[in-house]
């Protein structure tokens, strides 16, 4: 528990911070569009973005999915047990040319996947895209609007620091 | 007591056998490959987690589990339909040899 020295409790400052704050600001000159959003009004999610380099490795891994997936599609084996279910060569063909439609059916299910990796692809493009529009419309520097600034602060107490 | 089973018969049906081939298409097309799904689902996703963070990458995880139970459900949906046609299989067979005895009642009348 901290103890409070008798003689060290600052009893006041002649330093008003906010006045320091308010007069750059206001010698500023014009200030950015103000939108009235605050940056607790983007808390949730503490970080957001893509790394472009990783995107091609998870489109391979959607493809690989699709292959490993009709590979077992593949291995779904309309003869087995036939024999033992029933016996006629038209009944038993049918069956396998119906166990086929619904393999290949399987199959183009399962390729809607690859739309997936297309998506990331327009994804990448568009986080690309986006970075440099916001650069231009949020952050270019108005150097003019910087000329107004007030001087820089110095500090009052020279050895602890703060320049 | 017949002594002839499904394996010596050229032609005919065992419903026990129907039963047997249904369910091993069942484990291949609902269990095996639902699972092979899921399996490579996850690693997508965990590839995924190395590349993108965010709402958007959030929603793109939802679609990709919505589209994952469509292709589920769709499989699902053959799978009974194929059961369907198998029963349907067993359903002529059997009313064949029930015509055949009629026939038969009737010619010995």
């Amino acid at each position: 528990m901290a103890t409070w020295v008798s003689g060290t409790v600052v009893q006041g400052t002649d330093l008003d911070v906010e006045q320091q704050f308010n007069k750059s600001i206001t010698n500023r000159g014009e200030r950015g569009a103000y939108n009235g959003v605050s940056m607790g009004d983007y808390l949730g999610l503490p970080v957001v973005g893509i790394d472009a380099n990783q995107i091609p490795t998870v489109c391979r891994t959607i493809s690989d999915a699709i292959s490993a997936l009709n590979a077992k599609i593949e291995q779904i084996d309309a003869n087995a047990d036939q024999d033992m279910a029933f016996k006629s060569p038209e009944i038993q063909s049918a069956v396998r040319e119906y166990i086929s439609t619904v393999k290949e059916y399987c199959k183009a299910l399962v390729s809607n996947l690859a739309a997936f990796s297309d998506k990331l692809v327009q994804v990448k493009n568009a986080w690309e895209g986006s970075s440099s529009a916001f650069a231009s419309d949020s952050i270019t520097p108005d150097t003019s609007n910087l000329s107004g600034a007030t001087e820089k602060y110095q500090s009052q107490y020279s050895g602890f620091g703060a320049n | 007591m017949a002594e002839i089973g499904i394996s010596e018969m050229t032609i005919g049906v065992s419903s026990q056998g129907v039963e047997d081939y249904s369910e091993s298409i069942r484990v291949e097309v609902l269990q095996n490959l639902s699972q092979t799904l899921d399996e490579e689902v996850a690693k997508v996703k965990t590839s995924l987690a190395q590349a993108w963070t965010g709402e958007s990458e959030q929603v793109f995880e939802e679609l990709l589990d919505k589209q994952v139970t469509v292709i589920k459900e769709d499989m699902e949906s053959e799978y009974n339909d194929l059961n369907k046609k198998l029963v349907n299989l067993i359903g002529y067979y059997k009313n064949q040899d029930k015509k055949l005895a009629e026939t038969m009642m009737g010619g010995s009348n």
